[in-house]
């Protein structure tokens, strides 16, 4: 799995990146922060366990995961995810 | 001298195996390691510390942070338990170094934002804003 495919599924997900200062890409949900993950900050694979970690800061399985680097995952259904999990309430509503 | 031998070879032989079955784990992407192999791999390359200081002219740690860390191929990961976030890099120093500056860029976030969090993440808050002081 290489960083550009990560940051670009951050991307997807409309998660908060400011370059330059931020370690970390935050998701919310309106004005709500529900969660935050690393951003890795080297280039090419990502190596060892990281993909594990980063993974499990988005709270998703391997098989979400894969899709949602293979771009299959957009942020309707991850806000879904989410809804399943109680991260995010039955009646919120997930705007940009 | 022959009984040495011969149990020089025995453990040889075993400590082969033990290799072979150690880098099939680690290296076969074919091959799927059991729960107790993944859980031997986690606890052999894993040591605890705790962090005292988050080397920022502003933030000071009221009480350290828990962290491990974790030896990779190539790599350090430093994961903080308690905040669910981590640091990496090729030393333990740069592990340590990213992992204070991602705790940092925590808790400007979750400062600036604190008001609307709920559940999870204001746990979180809640511990972060105990332990460290800013001044």
């Amino acid at each position: 799995m290489k960083v550009a495919e990560v940051l670009r599924a951050f991307k997807k997900l409309k998660m908060e990146i400011r370059e330059g200062r931020d370690t970390l890409a935050f998701f919310y949900c309106g004005p709500r922060l529900i969660l935050w993950v690393k951003v890795p900050h080297k280039r090419g694979e990502l190596k060892g366990r990281l993909p594990y970690y980063i993974r499990q800061q988005l709270r998703l399985d391997e098989e979400q995961f894969r899709q949602l680097i293979r771009c299959q995952l957009r942020r309707a259904e991850y806000v879904r995810i989410l809804r399943t999990k109680g991260l995010v309430k039955e009646d919120e509503v997930c705007w940009v | 001298m022959i009984i040495v031998g011969q149990s020089r070879n025995i453990l040889n032989s075993a400590l082969g195996s033990l290799l072979a079955l150690i880098g099939q784990t680690c290296y076969d992407k074919n091959m799927k390691p059991s729960t107790a192999q993944r859980g031997y791999q986690q606890i052999a390359v894993s040591k605890p510390l705790l962090l005292y200081s988050l080397h920022h002219p502003r933030l000071f740690l009221k009480a350290p942070i828990a962290v491990s860390l974790e030896y990779d191929a190539d790599q350090v990961i430093a994961y903080a338990h308690d905040l669910e976030v981590f640091g990496y890099g090729e030393t333990e120093i740069e592990a340590l170094s990213d992992l204070r500056r991602t705790v940092c860029d925590l808790y400007f976030e979750l400062a600036e934002h604190h008001k609307s969090l709920e559940g999870e993440a204001r746990s979180i808050w809640e511990y972060l804003s105990q332990i460290i002081e800013s001044r």
